[in-house]
């Protein structure tokens, strides 16, 4: 990817500031189901005033960050703020009646928040899905196209096999739609023009509204049921991504010499989508089941993983990491007999990094143990304490973040000296 | 300059958001119109838990729209209304029971908006707090 973020904090210490904008995802997380809770005998009016104070007081502090100079509180708040605007959007569903409307929420969500990424940049990275979502949702009515196939992989049921070249070939283009947006964001701007980043996102999103809104009328036509014409234009809606793919893929890696991260990327995303398809349908018939489906990211996230550390891609492979311990995180089935052996793994891991004085494997062993741990404890049935669960977890992650780069140092300067 | 600007962006969602409140505000004015549901109880994880209701024009009033008639197309077939989990229960067996109407905001020509839940004649927050009680 570009080696031209702005500040410094993410290229000294860049587990330490993903790892802060996950414990403010789970802080953020739990002020969304506080608020989804739904405290009936608060007057409505109330839970608006305070929604809208919690908004102000949030910005007032960001702005002080800012000023200030505070980075890391920065990201933290800036994070925190994008889901309480989240949960302010549930929170006004909720004391209007309004219908569970999705797309629409993500819509107004990333139409009001997108200031937040010119303050956190890496803040792209939540505001990019939830506003596919919205405008995928918008142009297919109701119900996203994404949220079908999401829906039919989850549920087990089949998609629409006439559909899935046209499935296939929206995904494909979100997956550049996305590299555009974040090449273009990340792109080195001079200092004064604040207007630029802006501009080109909404052109983006537009480009994106455009090319789904031609695949929306064209939803219902198979190929030789109506003119060659109109067969042409299909062929074409499938052809465009791949020839704007090349097209982009041929153009980065003409210009920029440590592009390489995102083409690589998106090849391994969409390689992964179309294998969930093919996996869909033969789940469908029950041949296989969820081991294969929890098996097949992690190979590819494997093959990503051996590829960037054979190129030297850093910042890709610490990606991949990245992935990969989620993976791990996720996969543990929920009970007390695979808590213990997957805390002896983090356990041997972390001494097995402290002894070869890796100071990054062992971070990350104590952090995927403290994660497991929550984890354990993580009980969505009961929103209200599942909130408080959330916002406790992320600021026990923040805690555990600052003490071991607090007391780090002062156990590897004893290894050292040893 | 630019520092400025930003700062001033930083509020753009709290004035989105008051916005919309304001908005969806005018739009509970109208006149209020009652009309009988039977429903189930869904789960959606942003905004809580709900009553997802159907309308039941069968057991509904007519006389208080125009000409006597239901306007059925300018109602959806659904409703939410959202409730916490604890009381779904007892909800269910009232509206089980067809003893749940949902209140309206309506006029013609504008969506419909749901001003509140008639539980045996009486406003949702009033079955709340007696079943806190």
């Amino acid at each position: 990817m570009v080696d031209n973020t702005e500040k410094k904090v993410y290229d000294e210490n860049y587990w330490m500031t993903v790892l802060i904008y996950f414990a403010s995802f789970l802080i953020g997380l739990g002020i969304v189901a506080e608020i989804a809770f739904n405290w009936e005998l608060i007057p409505n009016s109330v839970k608006l005033g305070g929604a809208l104070i919690a908004m102000m007081i949030n910005a007032v502090a960001l702005i002080w960050a800012m000023k200030t100079d505070k980075n890391v509180l920065k990201q933290v708040l800036a994070c925190v703020y994008a889901f309480l605007i989240m949960g302010v959007i549930g929170l006004i569903g909720q004391i209007f009646q309004l219908k569970s409307d999705f797309a629409r929420g993500c819509l107004t969500w990333s139409a009001v928040s997108w200031p937040l990424f010119l303050v956190a940049p890496r803040l792209l990275w939540l505001w990019l899905p939830v506003a596919f979502f919205g405008v995928d949702g918008w142009v297919w009515e109701a119900r996203p196209l994404s949220a079908e196939v999401m829906h039919s992989f989850v549920s087990g049921s089949s998609a629409d096999t006439s559909m899935l070249p046209r499935i296939v070939t929206v995904y494909c283009y979100l997956c550049l739609f996305g590299a555009y947006e974040i090449w273009v964001n990340f792109k080195k701007e001079p200092q004064d023009n604040i207007t630029a980043k802006p501009l080109r996102f909404w052109s983006a999103m537009v480009m994106y509204g455009i090319y789904s809104q031609t695949v929306y009328s064209l939803k219902n036509i198979r190929i030789g049921e109506l003119s060659a014409a109109h067969d042409m234009l299909l062929a074409f809606t499938w052809i465009l991504p791949y020839l704007i793919f090349a097209g982009l893929v041929w153009t980065l890696n003409k210009h920029y010499k440590r592009v390489s991260f995102m083409p690589w990327f998106l090849c391994g995303l969409a390689a992964e989508f179309l294998v969930i398809f093919a996996l869909n349908s033969m789940y469908f018939h029950n041949h296989y089941g969820l081991h294969v489906e929890a098996g097949i990211p992690v190979v590819f996230v494997t093959i990503m993983a051996v590829y960037s550390r054979y190129y030297k891609m850093s910042k890709l492979l610490r990606f991949c990491y990245l992935l990969l311990f989620i993976w791990f995180i996720s996969v543990w089935e929920d009970n007390i007999f695979d808590v213990i052996p997957s805390l002896t793994g983090c356990g041997i891991w972390a001494y097995l990094a402290y002894r070869a004085n890796s100071k990054r494997w062992f971070n990350m062993a104590v952090l995927a143990a403290v994660l497991r741990i929550l984890g354990h404890y993580a009980d969505v049935d009961n929103l209200q304490f599942f909130g408080i669960y959330l916002i406790g977890s992320g600021i026990l992650l923040l805690l555990t973040l600052l003490l071991l780069k607090k007391y780090g140092k002062i156990l590897w300067e004893n290894r050292n000296e040893k | 300059m630019k520092n400025k600007i930003l700062t001033a962006l930083l509020f753009l969602p709290v004035l989105g958001m008051i916005f919309c409140m304001l908005w969806l505000k005018t739009m509970t004015n109208f006149s209020r119109v009652e009309i009988a549901v039977s429903g189930y109880d869904p789960r959606d994880f942003f905004s809580g838990n709900y009553m997802n209701l159907q309308l039941n024009w069968d057991g509904t009033d007519c006389s208080q729209f125009k000409d006597n008639k239901c306007p059925l197309k300018d109602f959806d077939r659904f409703y939410h209304f959202y409730i916490q989990q604890k009381n779904s229960n007892a909800l269910t067996q009232k509206v089980n029971a067809g003893n749940v109407k949902l209140v309206f905001s309506y006029e013609h020509g504008y969506q419909p908006m749901i001003v509140d839940l008639l539980v045996d004649g009486k406003s949702y927050i009033e079955f709340v707090k007696k079943a806190a009680r």
